[in-house]
Parts: C-alpha cells; structure tokens; sequence
C-alpha cells in the first residue's frame, strides 16, 4: 500500500517536472497544463545586544524559506513544496530544523468524485472539530496526509471522507484520523432552483483519533472521537450561524489528564445592509483542546481551530503588546459589534462621509465545581459565567476621508488583559490598558504617498506604558521604506524604557517583493497548553524575498 | 411526489451519517490506571537488562517544569533503577535573576551544550529526551510520552553493561572513577562513553504554576533532583575505543576524574556513565552509581 502511495507520488513529481520543463520550453501552448508557485525567503543576521537580552547566535545567520509548486491540466491537479529551516530563526519551533519535502500530493476531480493522495488541507465547517491549515508566519503547519475524498451524489449534499495523520514539523504525528464531513444545502437538495426568501444549510461531522496506549501508568482510551453540528440560516440581510461540538474522553497533557468530555458552542448572528451592521457572536468553550498526540503541548498537534471572539486586531499596539489567544480549556465570551456610515453631505458625513465602527467583547472562565472524582476534573454548568475574567476589548473605530490629500483613522480602546491566563504565566496578574491609534495618510500625488500613526498603551501593570510612532513613504508602485518605534517609556525600571525601533525598505515588481530591515525586537514568554516558550529578543538585519508566478 | 424524492434522499444521508458513527469512539469508565503489574517492575531474575536514560530540560523558573518532574518520579518508581535521570536546567528559565529569590545558578557548561545540540528549550520547557533517540528528525520528547518511550525501550534487549567504582579522597575532593563496559551482543558501530557528575536533592527555590497547594506560584524550599553538575570528559565524553566493532563478552575500561568544588554536597554526588552511539546520539547502555 505504502509503496503503491510512494510510487504515484514519484509518477506525480516527474509529471510536475514534464511540467516545468514544457513550461519553459513551449509557452503558448495551453494543452500541457499549467504550472503556478511561490517562493519565500525570511532571514537574519543576528547582533548580540544585552540591553534588551538578545542572546548569542552561534550560526549569526538563521533562515526559513520554501517554495511551492502547483501544476493543473483539466481535472488533475499535482504539487509539492519544498522547505529549508538552516538553521531554524529565533521564534520558530527549533525542530523545523532541516529540510525537505513535506508537502506532495495529488488530486484528481471525476464527475462530483474528488480525490486527493498525499497531503491536504481541511476544514469540516468552521473548524470546531478539524482544520487542517497552515500559518507560515507562525511557524504553524497542521496539513494531513493521506488520503481525502470528496462527493456530491446530489445537488445540495456533498460529503468528504479523510483518512490520515498529521504534519508535526519533518514528521507525522502520531495519531490517525479519521473523519467524515456531511453539508446538505436544504434549498438546493429539495427545491432546486426555486428561489426562496430562506436558506437553509445543515451540517455534521465526525472525527476519531487512534492513537495507542502503550503507557505503563494510566489506562487511555485509544480512539478518540468528536462530533459536531451546524447550522446556518440566510434570509435576506439577516444571517444566523451556529455550531456545537462533543468530544468523549481525551486524557491529554494540555488537560492534564482528565476523563472529562468536551464541549463547544459558537452561536454568530449578523445583520447588514448598505451602511449598516450589527454582529452578535457567543461562545462557550469546556475542554476542547484536540491534538493528534495527546502527549503534544504548545502550538502543535493540532486538530481543531477554535478562533477567539474578539476582534482580530492589526495595528501595532493592541495587537502585538497584549494579543488575546483562546482558551480552549474552557471560556466563555461574546461580541457585539455595530458599524454604520453616515451619509455623504450629512453633518457628520461631510463630502465624503464617515465610518463608524464600535466593538465590545468579553471572556471569562468557566464556572468550575470539583468533580466527585479527580480524574474526571471538574464540573461546570453550561451557561453560568465564571466569575474570572480573561479578557475586555472595548473600542470605537472612526475612519474618515477629509479631502482628496488626506485620510484619517482614529480607534480609541479600552483592554483588560488578564495576563497570567493568556500567557499562561504566574505573578503578573491583570492589565487595565486604554489605547489611541492615530493613522493619518497624506496622498501627495498618484504615485507618492506618506503614512503616519501614533498608538499609545497606558498602563501602570506589567512592563508600564508604551508609545509607538510609524513613518512610511511609498512611491507607487515600486517602492516604500517606512520607520517604526516602539518606546517602553513607562516602564518601571528606568534602563529597560527602550526604544525598539526597525527600519524597513522594500521594491516589489510585479510579482515580487525584495524587503530588507534592521531593528530591535523586543522578547516575549508564550506558554500555550502547559508549555512555555521563550521568545528571545533580537536585534539584526532582515531580509525579506518573496515571488509568485 | 416531492415525499418520495424526500424519503430517497432521507435514505443517502442515513447512510452518510451511519458510516459516521460507526467511527472509533473508546469510553473509559474507569478505572483509569493500570496499577502496578508485576511486569512492569525490574526483573531482578536476570542479570543484565536495558536501563534507560531520561535527559529532563528544566529550569527553577519554569511554571510547569514541576509537573515534569512528577511525572519523572512516578515513572521512576515503577521501574526503579532500571530508568536513569540528568535533569538539564538550561535556557531562559534556568537563567538566574541579578537579585531576589532566583540568583542560584543551576546551569553548567555541558547542559548548555546538550540544549544548543538538540534545541530542547527553544522547543519550550518542560521537555526532554529518551536515550537521546531521534525519532522524526528530533530527539525532543514530551513529558507525557516518556513513560511510553521507557516502556518500549525496556522491552528490548541490552547490548552492553556498565559498572561504575568510585574512589573519593575528602581533603583534596578528587573523585575518581573507573566504568567497565560489558558487551553482551555485537555492536558495530562507533561508540562514546560520557561521564556526568550529578548532584541530588539541592534546596533552592522553584517556580510552580497552577498547583493549589502554593497559591503564590512559588516554592521556597523545592527538592531540585538529580541536577546535572558537570562531568569528567565534556557534555559529549570520548571515543569508547579507536575501534568500531565491539564483540559480545569484551570488555572496555574507562578512567575520569573531577575535583568537586566545595559547595557541592559531596553526600549527594553520583557518576552517570552513557554509553552512546557517536552519530546518532542514541544511548546504548546507561548507569548510575552513587557516592
């Protein structure tokens, strides 16, 4: 069977390299298929800087860099990327170390029957139960490998069936997944093309986990599995989600070896129309943390992807200085959130009207109860909040274009941070930290642009208050060089109110971009699922080469 | 009509969700532990047997590394001396602070070593290695699967034995050693022998997350284990022999000495001999001798 697998994958990549060769060597035709990429080079060059404990970097210069390659003719669909980590940059898992070919496959789409060998992507709904993704800037990869089928028997209902184990970086991890994934469109599936006023789509999957139970000391159940539910309803502007998901017993070292089950529930409601919306999302999270090794800690190994409900944030302070991360242990929270415009040439919309957004979310913990027996946990009861909180995000978002030279967007927030939680760390207790953001643009001309913003963070917990201040100048379409500054200046000990600044120039060509910076980056602590990491503060010169063809 | 297309239909997504739940799904109702089985003890009938190596990265700041340790002494206390543990303190978290509780330095020259070579505490602590075996291109192994690693490990047979003599003259606190390497089988392969001086039972402060029996996150007087001090012939020890093929019954002695500083508690002291595969890393035989 292996072998059979290993020789279609060796029949795929020398059909990529036919690929490649006739690419190159007969442009205009078509019939040979096509052949898409990407490539990506991240290095630096590391100084030693001890006021900010930039540690000794004995390579001086660490790299992470891949490629992809896509080739499609018809129906068939055939790839690989390829990876090098030599050695590893600081921040990264270390035991990316290496290189090689962790990604190949090969897909072929016969009449609604798709099937795909070698590795993948996937998610079943919102990913409640499995997603299987990759976030290369965070050093994250959890694609599949095995085999996936996908089909629609009927219009409305298509089903898919996976079968492997997950990517755990040069390896697989040890677990096999099985899963199966149903979504019937009831419009579709029963009516057709009528046209009705109401959509209605329903969805379930399941997925189990083998793993063995070789462990000496505890009994663990072998397979492991989660199921889950959807439901999503459209009626004109009006657009309900909502999706539950089960998992039996997962003794596992993110639970520290509880019996306990798993429960999730994401409930989403958004109403929008044409300068107008209204979001409300809940959510309850009680032991949902799912790995393919329950042995696995921090961010690896993982099967399921629960988003937080709090807005995901871009600019440099709120969403670098205290970002929230899930708790997939147990939380519950809400958000709501209210944008609207007001109208060109009204008071407040002026010539070319204004955007409003306001945003508020919360989490808590879960309301815990011992349980009757300490292998079980605990016990909570569904809809009781607990009584400590982990995260507030309360904002207002103003953007506004004043004339045809300037645009501004003003966001002003209000944080509680419960750091010992998020960050999975002891001692340093919560942070109450109001926020302003200030981006301005000045449009000089079509093809010169600067941009400015000014963030403040003021607190008086943790490392005190923070001021950031960035500089950018683009030269259309080509070029941009920008500076930032991150300045610690309230924090408490008078040597560590440093300034962390970075300077970064780029050129992108179509479809290239070549950037290079030079910079301190201030150091972090990260523990995730009873796992801490460290990452160290660095200092040094970047370079930055992407393509894409 | 529209009924029976409902009813055929009804038919496919019956089908489509049975085969779903057919899907493994192992409730334990309990109980949850295996107990202590006799196999699972040392089997003092035979004489020579595979002893396993735990190399545990810590460090007294780390929150979690505790538990780690907890896990280490249950695993110990099923096989016990059949599982031989180094406890690495190394990174960040083993980093003294300039003042306050957490100045003692644990660290030493060839823990660093071991950690830079195998990226355990840029990986995150707690963690360790089990024989040093790279299994996926890292030797990194989580807490939680080092009892499964030992168990497997256990299982297999013993290619050579160690057998450690001290001698330890107290006025000037030169200990010296001598390790006789027993081949049982044939090893061919290029072999180097480390001897690390472990120091047990130091009393300083540790960091402890989550426990509610130290609501302040903080150990004043925590027994540090089996703490790697230093060693006779580096973090990677020497040659085993010029030669690379080892054949049952020969015999290899080994000599190493170390003058142990003075805050050292010499009461304390063990000598672990590792005998190693020199390319892989991967542990042949280990042994533990006390003082």
């Amino acid at each position: 069977m292996n072998n059979l697998v290993k020789q279609l994958l060796c029949l795929c990549g020398a059909i990529v390299l036919c690929g490649v060769t006739l690419a190159q060597t007969n442009t205009a035709a078509t019939d040979f298929g096509e052949l898409h990429g990407n490539f990506q080079l991240d290095a630096q060059y590391y100084n030693v800087d001890t006021l900010i404990g930039a540690p000794i970097v004995p390579e001086k210069i660490l790299s992470n860099g891949f490629m992809n390659l896509w080739y499609t003719k018809g129906n068939f669909t055939a790839g690989l990327r390829y990876e090098s980590y030599q050695n590893v940059m600081q921040g990264f898992d270390p035991r990316f170390r290496g290189s090689g070919i962790p990604f190949r496959f090969a897909s072929y789409n016969n009449q609604k029957l798709e099937a795909t060998v070698g590795n993948f992507y996937e998610q079943f709904g919102s990913g409640i139960i499995l997603r299987a993704y990759e976030e290369r800037g965070l050093g994250f990869d959890n694609a599949l490998e095995g085999i996936r089928v996908k089909y629609e028997p009927v219009q409305g209902l298509t089903t898919k069936v996976i079968i492997g184990r997950q990517r755990a970086f040069f390896s697989l991890s040890p677990g096999i997944l099985r899963g199966a994934d149903v979504e019937l469109n009831v419009n579709e599936f029963l009516f057709r093309n009528k046209e009705y006023k109401t959509i209605v789509i329903v969805g379930g999957s399941a997925l189990s986990r083998f793993q063995p139970d070789q462990d000496p000391i505890y009994i663990l159940p072998e397979n492991v599995a989660a199921f889950s539910g959807r439901l999503n309803v459209i009626r004109g502007k009006f657009n309900f989600q909502g999706e539950y998901g089960y998992k039996i017993n997962d003794p596992a070292a993110v639970n520290k070896f509880i019996y306990r089950d798993g429960h999730a529930l994401n409930l989403s409601a958004t109403y929008s129309t044409k300068g107008f919306g209204l979001l409300v999302a809940a959510k309850r999270l009680d032991n949902f943390d799912f790995r393919s090794d329950r042995t696995a800690t921090g961010n690896a190994n993982n099967i399921n992807f629960l988003p937080a409900t709090t807005r995901q944030h871009t600019y440099n302070l709120p969403a670098t200085i205290y970002p929230y991360a899930t708790q997939p242990n147990g939380e519950i929270g809400y958000q709501i959130e209210l944008s609207w415009k007001f109208k060109k040439g009204s008071p407040l919309g002026g010539k070319y009207g204004t955007e409003v957004t306001i945003n508020a979310s919360g989490t808590n913990g879960l309301d815990k109860t011992s349980a009757s027996n300490d292998t079980l946990g605990y016990e909570s009861r569904f809809f009781s909040i607990g009584k400590e909180v982990y995260f507030r995000d309360y904002h207002i978002e103003i953007h506004k274009k004043i004339n045809k030279h300037w645009k501004a967007n003003l966001m002003l927030l209000y944080w509680v941070y419960n750091k010992d939680v998020v960050q999975g760390v002891k001692g340093y207790g919560t942070v109450y930290a109001p926020m302003a953001v200030l981006d301005v643009a000045y449009k000089i001309n079509d093809r010169h642009t600067i941009r400015m913003e000014a963030q403040t963070l003021h607190t008086e917990q943790d490392f005190g208050s923070w001021a950031m201040g960035l500089l950018e100048y683009t030269y259309s379409p080509n070029w941009f060089v920008g500076v930032i500054d991150q300045y610690n200046y309230g924090n408490k000990s008078a040597d560590l109110r440093i300034h962390y600044v970075t300077v970064n120039a780029g050129y992108m060509y179509k479809g290239n971009r070549i950037m290079v910076g030079y910079g301190r980056q201030r150091a972090g602590i990260f523990c995730v699922g009873g796992v801490c990491r460290f990452v160290p503060a660095s200092n040094g010169l970047t370079l930055s080469v992407l393509s894409s063809f | 009509m529209i009924f029976s297309i409902m009813k055929s239909k009804l038919k496919i997504i019956t089908g489509v969700i049975a085969v779903a739940l057919t899907l493994g799904c192992d409730k334990v109702e309990g109980p949850f532990s295996e107990g202590t089985s006799s196999n699972n003890n040392p089997d003092t009938t035979q004489t020579f047997y595979r002893k396993v190596l735990i190399d545990e990265f810590t460090g007294h700041k780390c929150g979690e590394c505790p538990y780690a340790a907890r896990t280490l002494k249950q695993i110990q206390e099923l096989y016990g001396e059949k599982v031989v543990a180094i406890a690495v303190h190394a990174g960040n978290f083993a980093t003294p602070n300039a003042n306050g509780p957490m100045v003692y330095d644990f660290r030493s020259q060839e823990g660093n070593q071991l950690d830079q070579f195998f990226g355990n505490s840029a990986a995150g602590l707690p963690n360790g290695l089990v024989n040093r075996v790279n299994t996926g291109g890292t030797s990194i192994v989580a807490p939680a699967d080092w009892s499964t690693r030992v168990s497997n490990l256990l299982n297999q047979p013993a290619d050579a034995w160690l057998t450690i003599n001290l001698d330890f003259i107290s006025d000037t606190r030169v200990l010296n050693a001598s390790v006789e390497t027993k081949f049982l089988q044939n090893v061919e392969d290029s072999l180097n022998i480390a001897l690390y001086v472990l120091e047990d039972s130091i009393q300083r402060p540790q960091v402890i997350y989550n426990d509610p029996n130290y609501p302040n996150s903080f150990i004043e007087n925590y027994y540090h284990r089996h703490v790697l001090r230093g060693s006779m012939n580096g973090a990677w020890g020497t040659a085993l022999s010029s030669g690379q093929s080892f054949t049952s019954g020969s015999v290899i002695n080994t000599t190493g000495n170390l003058t142990l500083p003075s805050n050292w508690n010499a009461e304390k002291v063990s000598v672990v001999a590792v005998v190693y595969r020199a390319l892989t890393k991967e542990v042949v035989q280990v042994e533990e001798r006390k003082l």
